[in-house]
C-alpha cells in the first residue's frame, strides 16, 4: 500500500515536471532590426565583457573623426548607459516570459501531532496542485508574451528618443561652435575701431570723448564672445552625456562639412501615412489595448478561479494509514468575476479611447512639424538667397567708396559686421531647419521617405568665408609714392 | 498825368534809340519786321573766334542782316571727365552751352526751344537791350512752356564777355548746368600790337554728384563735390595751347555759389574786362589771381613770353580735387600698420589711408571705386603724377607749335632750368 502511494506520487510529479521552460528568444535581434529600420542605425547588448571591448573598439574608431550626425546618434545608441539599462528591461521581461510558461511547483505539506495517550506519532503528507494552471498556463503565456512585446516597444522608444535627442544636441552644438566664431569676428571689429580710435587719440585727431565712445562700443562684443563661448561648453557637455562620453573622450571635434538642403520636402499626406504605421507609441498603445482584450477575453471564459487537486495520505496514531484525494474549490457566492470584467471592460475603453487620442495627437504632431519644417525652410532660403548676399553686396559697395576715400574705416567695419549678423542669422536659421527635420522624423516615428529627402543630415552649413571685395590687382605698397 | 506834347517827345525818342521796342510776337515764332536803327550796322566775322576749351560756338545763319541763332534748352548727359557722365541740363546737348558770339552792333535772333520736363526763359546777362527781351519768367514774358518755341531779337550796342543764363526756377535750372558764353567783339578792331592773339572763354561750375549716381543733385547749396570749367574737371581739361609771344586773353565766367579765385602761374596778368565792359588802362593793376565773384565775368590778358607748362587752377584748393567725402576720419600721423592686416582679415584687399596725407590716393586709383566716380586725384604728368583734379588745367606756351589744336606734349626744358636733388 506503501508503494502504490508514493508511486501515485512520483507519476504526478513526473508529469509536472515534464513541462519545463521552453527556449525564449531574448528579442534583441527584433529590437535591433527595428530600430535599423528606423534610424539606419545599429544596436549592441553590452552585456558581457566581449560586447563591452567591442562598443569599446567602435567608439573609439567613430571618435577618430570629426562628428557628424549619424556618427553621434552612432555613438550614443552604443555607449548611453541609461540606454543599455532600458535593453536589459528584455531580460527582465525575457525571465517574466518564461516563468510564465512554467507550472506553478505542487505543494507539500507534512504535519507530525504526538498524542499524549499513546507513544506513535501521528503522520500526514499532503501533497496539492492547483488545477486550473493546467488550463491557464497557454493563457498567460500569451499575455506574457504581449507584455514582452510590450517591453520591446518600450526599448524602441527610448532608443528612438535617443536617436533624435543627440541629432538636435549635435546640430545645436555645431551651430553653437560657428556663431561662437561669428561673435569672435564681431569682436575683432570692434577691437579694430577701438584700436584705431586709442591711434587717432593719441595722435591728436579726436577728443577723448570720441575715443572713449569707440571702446564702449567694443565692451559689449567682448561680452558676447564670453556668453557664446559658455553655451558652446554646455552644448557639448549635452552631447557627452547622450553619447556617454568622459575623460579623453570628450575632447571630440565637429565635422565642418556642409551638407546642402533636401530638393524637396516629404509630402504631408505620405508622412501621416507612415506616422500611423511605425510610430512607436502607437505600437505601444496598440500592444497595451491587445493585452486588455485578451485579459478579458480570458476574464470572460474563465469559469472558476481557483480549484486545487490533491493526494493526502496520514498515518493515524493507531498506525494505520488513510489515503485519499484532496479537493479544494473557490466557492463563487460573491461574483468577483463580474466585477472584474467590468473593471477590465472600463480598461478596455479607456485604452481605445487613449488609441484613438494618441493617433489624433501623432497626425497633428505630423502636420505641425511638417509646416514647421516649411516655415524653417523657406527662412534659410530667404536668409542665403536674398539677406546674406545683399549685406556682402553692402560690403562690397562700401570698400569701393572707402577706396576712393569717401568712407570712413569705421563706417566699412561697421557693413561688415552687419555682414557677420546677417550671417549668424542664416547659422541660427539652418540649425532651426534641420532641429524641425528631427522633430518631423521624431514625429514621424523614423527616417523621412527616400524618395523626397537627400541623404542623411549631417552638420549645418559652414559659414561663409570673407568674400574679395577687390579685384585681382598688384598689390600696391601705400609706402611707395609711384613716380614721384 | 501826360501831355499830348510829352508823348509825342517821348514817341519820338524812343524812335531814335537803337534797339526798337518790338511787338511780343513770341508765341506764334514768327519773327518780326525790320526796324530802322540809329546807328550804322556792320555785319562782320573779322574777329579772332573765342575758343571755348573744350566746348563749343554756336553757328548761325543770316537772315539778311540779322545774326540767327538757335538754342534748345534740353537735359543732356555731360562726360566731366573720361569714366563719369553726369545727368546735367544744359544746351544744345552739353553744359555749358555754346557760346554765342557776334559783333557790336549786330542785331541778333535767338531762337530757343524748351525740351525741359518745366517752363523755362533765357536772360541776357549784362546785355543792354528792350526790358521786354530781359528774359525774366513772368516779369517780362510769359514762361516758354515745354515744346514752345520763343524769339529774342535785339541789336547789340556794346563789346565784352556776357553770359545766358535761364530766369525761371533759376537756382535749380542753373544748378543743373544751364549757362553759356555771349561774347561780344568790338566793332572796331583792336590796333595790331595790341590784337589778342589767343582768345578763351572758361566756365566756372560747382556740382553734387553722389559718388556712383549720375544726377546732378540741385538741392546742395554749399556741399559741392565737382568742379569743372566748361564742364569738364581734371584730367578732362583740355590745355590752352599758345605760342610763345602771344598775348592771350582768358575770359572767366562764375554763376555758381561760390567765388572762385583763379590763378595763373608764370605771369603777371592784367583784368581787362568784366561783364560790365573794358576795363580802362588806368584803372588795371597787376594780378597773379583774379576772384571771379558769382554773378559775373571777368578778362584777363597777358603777354605769353614765357614758355613752359603753367597750371591754371582756382586757388580755393578743394575745387581741384574730384570727388571726396569731408565727414570721414582724420587719420593724418595716426600710425595704421599694425591694424592694417588685422582689418584686412575681416575685410580682404583693405589698404590703410590717410597717414601720410592724400598723395598716395593717386596709386591707389586701380582699386575698384564706386562706379561713375572720378578719382580724387588723378593725372601724369613728366616727372610724376600730377594730383589733381576739378578746376585745374594747363596753359602750354610753345616756341614751335604745329596748329594751336594739337597738343604738342609735355614742355622739354632747357638743361639746368628744372630743379634737381641734392641729398
Amino acid at each position: 500500500m506503501l508503494r502504490l502511494r508514493w508511486m501515485v506520487m512520483a507519476a504526478m510529479l513526473t508529469a509536472l515536471t515534464g513541462c519545463r521552460g521552453q527556449q525564449v528568444d531574448d528579442g534583441f535581434a527584433d529590437l535591433s532590426a527595428d530600430v535599423a529600420r528606423r534610424t539606419g542605425r545599429s544596436l549592441q547588448w553590452n552585456r558581457d565583457a566581449e560586447a563591452a571591448a567591442a562598443i569599446e573598439q567602435r567608439v573609439s574608431e567613430l571618435l577618430a573623426q570629426p562628428l557628424t550626425a549619424e556618427s553621434a546618434v552612432q555613438i550614443a545608441l552604443l555607449n548611453n548607459r541609461c540606454l543599455q539599462a532600458a535593453i536589459e528591461e528584455l531580460g527582465v521581461a525575457r525571465a517574466d516570459l518564461i516563468e510564465a510558461g512554467m507550472l506553478q511547483n505542487p505543494q507539500l505539506g507534512v504535519s507530525a501531532r504526538f498524542p499524549d495517550t499513546s507513544a506513535s506519532t501521528n503522520l500526514e503528507f499532503t501533497i496539492t496542485q492547483s488545477f486550473l494552471e493546467f488550463f491557464v498556463v497557454g493563457a498567460r503565456k500569451q499575455l506574457s508574451a504581449a507584455q514582452f512585446d510590450h517591453a520591446r516597444l518600450r526599448v524602441t522608444k527610448a532608443a528612438l528618443d535617443l536617436t533624435w535627442e543627440t541629432e538636435a544636441a549635435l546640430f545645436a552644438a555645431d551651430a553653437s561652435q560657428q556663431l561662437l566664431a561669428l561673435k569672435q569676428t564681431i569682436a575683432e571689429a570692434a577691437a579694430l575701431k577701438r584700436d584705431l580710435a586709442v591711434k587717432q587719440y593719441d595722435a591728436g585727431n579726436i577728443s577723448e570723448l570720441d575715443a572713449a565712445r569707440q571702446r564702449a562700443a567694443a565692451d559689449l562684443s567682448r561680452l558676447d564672445v564670453t556668453l557664446a563661448g559658455a553655451e558652446l561648453q554646455a552644448q557639448r557637455e549635452q552631447l557627452n552625456r547622450l553619447m556617454g562620453l568622459s575623460g579623453a573622450q570628450t575632447s571630440w571635434t565637429l565635422s565642418s562639412a556642409a551638407i546642402p538642403m533636401p530638393v524637396a520636402e516629404p509630402d504631408t499626406d505620405a508622412l501621416e501615412h507612415l506616422a500611423l504605421m511605425q510610430r512607436i507609441e502607437l505600437a505601444i498603445a496598440r500592444q497595451e489595448l491587445a493585452v486588455v482584450d485578451r485579459t478579458l477575453d480570458l476574464t470572460r471564459k474563465g469559469f472558476v478561479s481557483d480549484l486545487d487537486l490533491g493526494v493526502s495520505t496520514e498515518r493515524e496514531p493507531e498506525g494505520f494509514w488513510v489515503t485519499g484525494p484532496v479537493l479544494q474549490i473557490e466557492l463563487p457566492i460573491f461574483d468577483h468575476r463580474g466585477v472584474r470584467i467590468e473593471r477590465i471592460e472600463s480598461q478596455q475603453r479607456q485604452a481605445r479611447h487613449m488609441l484613438a487620442a494618441l493617433e489624433t495627437n501623432a497626425l497633428s504632431e505630423v502636420r505641425a512639424a511638417s509646416a514647421q519644417l516649411s516655415a524653417a525652410r523657406a527662412t534659410v532660403e530667404y536668409l542665403r538667397d536674398d539677406v546674406v548676399p545683399l549685406r556682402q553686396r553692402i560690403t562690397r559697395l562700401s570698400q569701393e567708396q572707402y577706396n576712393a576715400m569717401l568712407m570712413g574705416v569705421y563706417e566699412l567695419l561697421a557693413a561688415r559686421e552687419d555682414e557677420i549678423d546677417a550671417q549668424s542669422s542664416l547659422i541660427n536659421a539652418t540649425r532651426e531647419y534641420w532641429v524641425a527635420r528631427t522633430s518631423l522624423k521624431q514625429a514621424v516615428g523614423g527616417s523621412l521617405p527616400a524618395g523626397s529627402s537627400a541623404p542623411s543630415p549631417g552638420a549645418p552649413s559652414t559659414v561663409e568665408e570673407p568674400s574679395p571685395v577687390t579685384q585681382p590687382e598688384s598689390e600696391h605698397d601705400h609706402h611707395d609714392h609711384g613716380g614721384k | 498825368m501826360l501831355s499830348r506834347r510829352s508823348m509825342i517827345l517821348r514817341s519820338a525818342a524812343a524812335s531814335l534809340a537803337a534797339p526798337v521796342m518790338l511787338q511780343p510776337r513770341a508765341a506764334s515764332g514768327q519773327p518780326s519786321p525790320e526796324q530802322p536803327h540809329s546807328a550804322p550796322r556792320r555785319v562782320t566775322t573779322a574777329y579772332t573766334p573765342v575758343v571755348t576749351l573744350n566746348g563749343a560756338t554756336l553757328p548761325f545763319e543770316m537772315d539778311g542782316e540779322v545774326k540767327v541763332f538757335r538754342l534748345t534748352a534740353e537735359p543732356v548727359r555731360q562726360e566731366f571727365a573720361s569714366g563719369m557722365i553726369a545727368n546735367c541740363w544744359g544746351y544744345n546737348g552739353r553744359t555749358p552751352g555754346p557760346t554765342i558770339e557776334a559783333v557790336e552792333g549786330d542785331r541778333v535772333r535767338i531762337y530757343v526751344t524748351n525740351k525741359l520736363p518745366e517752363p523755362t526763359a533765357v536772360h541776357w546777362h549784362g546785355i543792354l537791350l528792350p526790358n521786354g527781351m530781359d528774359g525774366v519768367g513772368g516779369l517780362t514774358q510769359p514762361y516758354i512752356q515745354p515744346d514752345e518755341t520763343f524769339v529774342y531779337e535785339f541789336t547789340l550796342r556794346q563789346h565784352g564777355t556776357q553770359m545766358y543764363h535761364p530766369h525761371s526756377d533759376e537756382m535749380l535750372q542753373m544748378a543743373m548746368g544751364m549757362m553759356g558764353f555771349f561774347i561780344i567783339h568790338p566793332r572796331e578792331p583792336r590796333p595790331a600790337s595790341e590784337r589778342v592773339d589767343r582768345d578763351f572763354a572758361i566756365f566756372l561750375q560747382e556740382w553734387f554728384v553722389p559718388p556712383g549716381a549720375a544726377t546732378v543733385n540741385p538741392m546742395i547749396m554749399l556741399d559741392f563735390n565737382l568742379f569743372t570749367f566748361n564742364g569738364r574737371a581734371f584730367p578732362g581739361t583740355a590745355p590752352l595751347v599758345v605760342k610763345t609771344g602771344d598775348r592771350v586773353r582768358v575770359r572767366l565766367a562764375n554763376l555758381s555759389m561760390d567765388s572762385h579765385p583763379i590763378h595763373l602761374h608764370g605771369y603777371h596778368f592784367n583784368v581787362t574786362g568784366t561783364d560790365g565792359g573794358p576795363t580802362p588802362n588806368s584803372a588795371q593793376h597787376p594780378e597773379t589771381t583774379v576772384n571771379v565773384p558769382v554773378g559775373a565775368t571777368r578778362d584777363f590778358e597777358f603777354i605769353a613770353d614765357a614758355p613752359g607748362d603753367w597750371p591754371l587752377h582756382c586757388h580755393k584748393s578743394h575745387h581741384t580735387m574730384n570727388a571726396m567725402e569731408h565727414d570721414i576720419p582724420n587719420m593724418l600721423g595716426v600710425s595704421q600698420d599694425e591694424l592694417e592686416k588685422s582689418v584686412r582679415r575681416l575685410v580682404p584687399g583693405y589698404m590703410s589711408m590717410g597717414e601720410q596725407g592724400m598723395g598716395e590716393m593717386q596709386n591707389m586709383n586701380s582699386m575698384r571705386r564706386p562706379s561713375n566716380t572720378l578719382p580724387m586725384m588723378d593725372g601724369v604728368g613728366p616727372f610724376g603724377n600730377l594730383e589733381m583734379g576739378g578746376m585745374f588745367a594747363v596753359l602750354k606756351v610753345r616756341d614751335h607749335l604745329e596748329s594751336y589744336d594739337v597738343d604738342p606734349g609735355w614742355y622739354q626744358h632747357p638743361p639746368g632750368t628744372v630743379a634737381w636733388k641734392v641729398s
